[in-house]
């Protein structure tokens, strides 16, 4: 057995790895899979001066216990995994695309006067820098807006905390996650905009072909075993959350939508995609010190192990 | 009471909603308004063109706005960014926009469920097949311009009716198309995926037979069934599905339960602020549309705007 660190993930963004630790996936692959601690939340507070990511510390949650060379690998949004292999001092490459294709959508409070995109013009949208829900924000709303009236402020990761800071008022908008989405609406909120995102595998070269193929062998089974019954696995947004935070314990399956979790199988980063990713990031100030998007990627793990995977 | 009556172009739930309960529950009616429907779909080509890729030279009153400007409808409601060039492109002299309408429309960029698309950057030079002049067209526009340079932007002219762009897409004739409910919902209970998604205003455009009076009439109508629809969504959430079942049986197989009731938003008819009207104007034309309108001011009639709604309150 070989013994794998993963950073601690949510279900949003690694259902199927959850799934597979569950159900014995990666132990039947040969992979003594251990989670490390939990997810980081650095600074809880909303920072209305923080206006964009400049000097903050792209690690401050997903890629802190790697850089700490505590765990092997993590799995984050694309955007930002980009933005932390430029600044690793571990070596760490992406090596591949998770599986789960993750969904998150602004939402506003009942009470706000926004209903479309547009009139978050000028308006304080919190969003977590270095996050998914922060370059998904940005997206959407350059979508609806020139770029000069899209105001984004640092927000703390983990999507209750967010949630709490919109529904106080303190902000206009955030971007939230599953199951929060789900209870920002039954609670009258609106999402706005919505969409689905990308993420990738960072790792160390503890994590080499035939490791990353024997890890893809077990997450590609969850993917078959999500799909054959998302239902069934809906109940993983709940469990994740309720003993921390009730008001989710009071959620059931039926109040979740099975259409927001899609999982599929793990593969590499298509290269024009990695090309374009890096283009958009660099246009908005990002990932100034990287000349190439291929090389924030370990081509040799991620092209021999998911040809290894199939 | 004196009755006077005002024939609107027919319209759908995802557009008009408010003003179907306004009709069904007597509420123009109590305010002294005898509502008509016209129907605007009458010969209307369903077919799905991949060779027409913008609406330079299309008629933007194919379907919204063809009895208005036959003289044969006293006002419609579309979305804001279709009847912006509608009324610059009007044959009816008085022919403005007064106002918003109820409802701020949900739609979404949809795939088959074997696509290789699950995000609005796979797109890229894939052809999504939209309504020109209509809502899910601009929808569309403005969901993969956040993604996607507009270079890698590729739409064809897809037929109004979420219907005839759901089989297109289902057949593989077009890669994503946008769609409005109950289609959304059908979609993703066969499996597709909703790739983004978001909500967008409509405005109604009428002749000077709807005057201040009048349209505050009908706004007071419209507010009556906001009220209620808000105070209990899930009870109006099978319009959605009646207004189509008779035509469409697979609609008919979807149940209250498949809808969402937070996909729903009416709020109070208002009028169109004025920096959103020039936002709006401003970003249509930098698609190439909106050319001959100067001032966009031009496209609403103030006085009835602010006369209709004002009175309603």
């Amino acid at each position: 057995m070989k013994k794998l660190v993963l950073e601690a993930t949510a279900p949003f963004q690694g259902l199927p790895e959850l799934v597979a630790y569950d159900e014995g996936l990666f132990e039947a692959e040969g992979l003594d899979v251990h989670w490390g601690g939990k997810e980081e939340v650095a600074d809880k507070t909303i920072r209305k001066d923080l206006t964009s990511p400049d000097g903050l510390d792209p690690f401050s949650s997903h890629g802190a216990l790697f850089e700490r060379g505590e765990a092997d690998m993590y799995n984050a949004c694309e955007w930002g995994n980009y933005c932390r292999v430029q600044d690793t001092s571990k070596q760490g490459r992406q090596i591949g695309r998770r599986s789960v294709v993750a969904y998150a959508g602004i939402v506003v409070r009942p009470d706000s006067d926004v209903y479309t995109p547009q009139q978050l013009a000028g308006r304080t949208v919190a969003v977590p820098f270095y996050f998914g829900t922060h370059y998904l924000a940005l997206h959407m709303l350059e979508g609806f807006l020139p770029r000069d009236q899209i105001n984004v402020c640092r927000a703390p990761n983990g999507s209750r905390l967010r949630f709490d800071a919109m529904m106080r008022g303190d902000i206009e908008a955030t971007t939230l996650t599953e199951p929060y989405l789900t209870l920002a609406e039954k609670q009258g909120c609106r999402v706005v905009c919505a969409a689905f995102f990308h993420g990738t595998e960072v790792a160390s070269d503890r994590v080499d072909t035939g490791t990353y193929a024997k890890f893809n062998r077990a997450v590609k089974e969850a993917v078959r075993r999500i799909n054959a019954d998302k239902r069934k696995y809906l109940q993983y947004f709940i469990d994740r959350h309720a003993d921390e935070d009730p008001e989710i314990g009071t959620l059931t399956v039926d109040d979740l939508r099975e259409s927001r979790l899609v999982v599929v199988d793990p593969a590499p980063i298509p290269v024009e995609e990695a090309q374009r990713t890096a283009e958009w990031l660099k246009g908005w100030g990002m990932l100034a010190d990287t000349k190439a998007a291929t090389d924030l990627i370990n081509m040799e793990v991620q092209t021999g192990a998911h040809a290894a995977a199939e | 009471m004196e009755m006077k009556k005002l024939v609107l172009e027919n319209t759908s739930p995802f557009q008009g909603l408010a003003e179907l309960v306004a009709d069904k529950e007597g509420l123009f009616e109590k305010e002294g308004l005898i509502i008509e429907w016209a129907d605007r779909e009458k010969g209307v080509d369903k077919k799905t063109h991949t060779d027409v890729t913008d609406p330079k030279g299309l008629d933007p009153h194919v379907s919204h706005g063809k009895l208005f400007e036959q003289g044969k409808a006293d006002m419609y409601n579309a979305c804001e960014w279709g009847n912006y060039c509608r009324v610059q492109d009007t044959s009816v002299q008085s022919g403005r926009q007064i106002g918003r309408r109820a409802i701020i429309t949900y739609a979404g960029l949809v795939v088959r469920p074997d696509s290789e698309v699950y995000t609005p950057q796979q797109l890229a030079n894939k052809l999504v097949g939209v309504p020109f002049y209509f809502g899910t067209h601009y929808l569309a526009l403005h969901m993969l311009e956040g993604f996607l340079p507009r270079d890698q932007i590729k739409l064809c002219q897809a037929p109004n009716g979420s219907r005839y762009r759901f089989d297109s897409m289902m057949s593989g004739e077009i890669e994503a198309t946008t769609l409005t409910e109950p289609y959304l919902s059908l979609a993703e209970k066969k499996g597709c995926r909703v790739i983004a998604s978001a909500f967008y205003h409509g405005t109604e455009v009428a002749s000077d037979k709807v005057d201040a009076e009048t349209y505050n009439k009908f706004n007071r109508a419209v507010k009556e069934a906001v009220k209620r629809i808000n105070a209990d969504k899930t009870k109006y959430l099978h319009h959605f599905i009646d207004c189509h079942k008779d035509k469409d049986p697979e609609i008919g197989t979807l149940t209250v339960d498949d809808l969402r009731a937070s996909r729903i938003v009416v709020k109070d008819p208002a009028p169109i602020p004025d920096w959103e009207l020039k936002a709006t104007a401003d970003w249509i034309k930098s698609w190439g549309m909106l050319t001959e309108t100067e001032d966009h001011m031009d496209l609403v009639n103030m006085d009835v705007q602010v006369g209709g709604h004002a009175a309603a309150e």
